[in-house]
């Protein structure tokens, strides 16, 4: 990307615009051979560099080559806008003038550059530029010309919805934010961009909107951003490791999303959208516990089976987290607060099991978790394979050897049911992680070891911030205009706030209020 | 510095005035006029909020110990501070050894009560910790639950037609009401907010202080009354007086539709999180009294008196001594810190009048 060069780059020191001198620079040499030698020592002789050799009908003695790295340009591009043009320029022209001439008014890509140095030239090919360069002159023209095989816009993997936008980002930066430009055509949106990594040097967009984004948290991540320095940004969750507010803690204080509505709605919640060169995932923070429970769908769909949808979210959010510890808990410890039928139902299943309930709790759930982990491991083909050995040979046969109870597969497999319906996978992980430590207190100190647990849990949660938003909030602290909406769903005329509790900066999303023809006259 | 907001303080005032106040049937000695001592009890307590918030509004940015500086001095008001400061941390003990009994009592027979109450002191210590602010926070999460619970199992008493309000009556005599009140009442629950004078500075909006604490205040009285009056209506004087943990015992009663029953442990777990509320405002009312007294850092001070805490929790014998403790202890020398000494500082800001404050020495305020 072109716009990358303007980025601020304090944190890369391997990058040339950070010797703020410029003068340890090593110059290109005016003798094109010359230069042509030291650029491919450069990067090693590799084989995909390309060096074509040109000469132009306006000046026949001048020597000339076209310099690019094959597969992260577009070489019909290439042949159109640059080779064919300086070939058969025929003006007469000024020697002197060349390669401003060059510049301005033969070579016709969409940016142009001229570059003075070999590592500026470097870096220009490896973004996917190519070079345009004459014999007599120590300067080069870099032409943006990057492309080169890119996935397409296809339907969302992970975030699926019935109704609404069946479109999800892919692997470019640029196209992301083409996506997002079209679904919000405001001159608001903004977009920094900052190269981060030694190595990759990996292209990072900050997306918000002027006057809905608190402009403190702009800067504050831009900051953090800048701060990086490691050599390899592969995927957007370096950024959110780097970037948030704590590591030590099971719960996500970002949001990832693949589908440009998602991303759309936030930055108009007044959220800010960090998007990542090489990956479809994007974040979006700050975001609060309740953010998480949100799915784009809900916006899609009638008012009153949104609310319906995302209460039963949180209770399937709570089940999946306590209910094996409950389970543990009720059947080890407090066999009194069952009704007497289900009581003796439960203790007959139990009958003749070798293990503890939190021994046979464990082993199953281990048993569920390795199970989806080689689900999304294993290649296409052996599929059916493993669902077979999960379904038949783990679970039904295990209650018939008489190794674990049914009550214990139904809430198992209730539990991993549940932990599915979180929109955000990031807090269903953290909800697996969480069960497992409730599990053993819940085996050693019963529902006293729960409830212990959890409130450490809300200790830690309330304690938490996101870019400097309270976690728990808008419930603590309470924000009045927001939480009902972080309940329910209201119709969209009630929506009169912008989400972000913390929001400042223009909260009203719109006048709100009835339609005027549903008031009664 | 940290700061809370005015729907925090509201919060607060009730969950830690509820706080472990259900375990009790409190004013039992009046009889079935024990909701009308409450009433007493809340009236008198009135008072002593007043005189606090009256001092509060003196010097609004200093803390207790502040407070007890500026009017008696650096020294003397340092010594005051100190022994207020253990008086409180005895009152946290006491909750502290509450949360074993009631973990023994109810949910684990078994258990070693040490454990429950590293347990409860290790979960409020790191609520100090984090600071005023992620305590009130918590709160703020905890109460609507509570609220929630509590108007439940309200609701499930009349569904089962627990309630006579025959046993309420008839009335005993203004003498047994006062003697029962005062100042057994007055001081538990009520005087205990005194701990909010360590706690007021923090509050963001100065001005809602006043309005917020005594709108608190008067709904936690509600709903005291409102449970007390209950649990007398279900289970009459003599039972009332009888069973360790009233509460309890009324909502076993509660049994609906055949499967709605053994309510109990949803009290329990109320009582935890009540207990757990007071626990940690004290034992942060503590932190805050000491910590200008000796300079230490909030972490350092939070170990330091967490140790002591659960180590003088440790030296109490059974529950029997834990009640008779408590009542000794409230009627003995609580009332020279909710009454006495806030009644003399009283006194010498009047004498003082509008004068101004003399201003606060930095060397005496550490944030």
């Amino acid at each position: 990307m072109f716009g990358s060069n303007k980025g601020n780059r304090n944190g890369n020191k391997s990058q040339p615009q950070a010797r703020a001198d410029g003068s340890k620079l090593e110059p290109l040499s005016p003798n094109l051979t010359a230069s042509l030698q030291s650029i491919r020592a450069k990067l090693g002789n590799s084989g995909d560099v390309m060096i074509r050799a040109l000469r132009s009908d306006a000046m026949p003695g001048l020597e000339m080559a076209v310099v690019y790295i094959r597969a992260i340009v577009e070489e019909d591009h290439i042949h159109q806008n640059v080779i064919h043009p300086v070939m058969g320029w025929s003006a007469p022209l000024e020697p002197a003038t060349w390669m401003e001439t060059l510049r301005q008014r033969v070579i016709s890509t969409g940016a142009t550059k001229l570059i003075h140095s070999i590592d500026d030239a470097i870096y220009a090919l490896l973004d996917g530029q190519c070079l345009v360069m004459t014999n007599g002159f120590g300067q080069a023209v870099a032409a943006e010309t990057s492309g080169g095989e890119m996935r397409s816009v296809s339907e969302p993997n992970t975030q699926t919805v019935i109704r609404g936008p069946q479109y999800s980002f892919n692997e470019s930066m640029t196209t992301n934010v083409g996506l997002l430009r079209r679904i919000v055509r405001s001159a608001d949106f903004r977009m920094k961009t900052i190269t981060v990594g030694r190595k990759t040097r990996t292209s990072v967009g900050i997306i918000y909107m002027d006057q809905i984004a608190d402009p403190k948290v702009v800067d504050e991540i831009e900051r953090r951003i800048n701060e990086i320095d490691i050599d390899g940004i592969l995927e957007s969750n370096y950024i959110e490791e780097f970037i948030s507010d704590q590591t030590f803690t099971p719960f996500p204080t970002m949001m990832n999303s693949e589908r440009p509505d998602t991303v759309a709605s936030s930055i108009l919640d007044g959220q800010i959208a960090i998007l990542v060169d090489g990956t479809p995932f994007v974040l979006i923070g700050p975001a609060t516990f309740f953010h998480f429970f949100r799915s784009a769908e809900d916006n899609y769909q009638r008012f009153d089976i949104s609310s319906f949808l995302r209460i039963l979210r949180y209770v399937a959010f709570l089940a999946s987290m306590l209910l094996p510890s409950l389970f543990i808990a009720i059947t080890t410890f407090h066999q009194e607060m069952l009704p007497t039928p289900l009581l003796i139902s439960l203790a007959s299943q139990r009958e003749g099991i070798p293990f503890p309930a939190l021994v046979e709790a464990l082993l199953m759930e281990f048993t569920f978790e390795i199970l989806r982990e080689a689900g999304v491991r294993m290649p296409r083909a052996i599929g059916p394979a493993i669902s077979i050995v999960g379904a038949l040979v783990l679970g039904q046969s295990a209650v018939q050897a008489g190794l674990v109870s049914p009550a214990m597969v139904i809430v198992v497999s209730f539990t991993a049911i549940s932990n599915f319906v979180t929109p955000q996978i990031s807090m269903a992980s953290a909800s697996r992680l969480i069960r497992f430590t409730l599990m053993l207190l819940a085996g050693v100190l019963g529902i006293f070891g729960i409830m212990a647990g959890v409130l450490f849990l809300l200790i830690h949660m309330t304690g938490l911030r996101s870019f400097g938003v309270p976690y728990m909030a808008p419930f603590a602290p309470v924000y009045n205009q927001v939480w009902p909406d972080m309940i329910i769903r209201l119709p969209w005329w009630a929506r009169v706030y912008r989400l972000l509790a913390t929001s400042k900066v223009n909260p009203h999303r719109q006048q709100g209020g009835r339609p005027s023809h549903q008031k009664r006259k | 510095m940290e700061r809370i907001g005015s729907h925090q303080l509201y919060v607060g005032i009730i969950m830690f005035v509820l706080g472990s106040a259900p375990l009790y049937e409190l004013g039992v000695e009046a009889k079935q006029n024990a909701p009308l001592a409450m009433l007493v009890g809340a009236l008198a307590g009135l008072l002593l909020v007043g005189m606090y918030l009256y001092l509060y509004h003196r010097a609004p940015e200093a803390g207790l110990t502040e407070l007890y500086r500026l009017h008696f001095g650096l020294w003397i008001g340092s010594g005051i501070a100190f022994v207020h400061g253990m008086e409180l941390a005895f009152e946290a003990t006491h909750l502290l050894r509450e949360y074993g009994y009631l973990t023994t009592l109810t949910l684990l027979e078994s258990a070693p009560g040490w454990l429950m109450m590293l347990i409860a002191c290790l979960l409020a210590g790191y609520t100090v910790i984090k600071g005023v602010e992620v305590l009130f926070r918590v709160i703020e999460i905890l109460f609507p639950l509570t609220l929630t619970s509590y108007i439940m199992l309200a609701v499930m008493l009349y569904l089962n037609k627990l309630p006579d309000l025959h046993r309420l009556l008839p009335f005993v005599g203004f003498g047994s009401i006062i003697r029962a009140a005062l100042p057994t009442i007055m001081v538990f629950p009520f005087g205990q907010i005194i701990v909010f004078l360590a706690i007021w500075n923090y509050v963001r909006e100065k001005q809602r202080v006043t309005r917020m604490t005594l709108a608190g205040y008067l709904t936690v009285t509600a709903m005291l009354t409102y449970g007390n009056a209950m649990i007398m209506a279900v289970l009459g004087p003599q039972l009332a007086k009888g069973s360790s943990i009233p509460l309890l015992q009324v909502v076993q009663l509660i049994e609906l539709g055949g499967f709605i029953e053994r309510l109990d442990i949803i009290v329990t777990l109320l009582l935890f999180f009540g207990l757990y509320v007071k626990l940690a405002i004290g034992f942060m009312a503590v932190v805050l009294i000491v910590q200008p007294l000796f300079k230490w850092n909030r972490t350092v001070c939070a170990w330091v008196i967490g140790t002591l805490l659960f180590t003088i929790a440790l030296l109490e014998r059974n529950y029997t001594t834990h009640v008779w403790l408590g009542r000794y202890f409230m009627n003995n020398y609580v009332l020279i810190f909710q009454l006495g000494i806030p009644a003399v500082m009283l006194l010498i800001g009047l004498r003082r009048g509008k004068t101004p404050m003399p201003a606060i020495d930095s060397e005496m305020i550490i944030k």
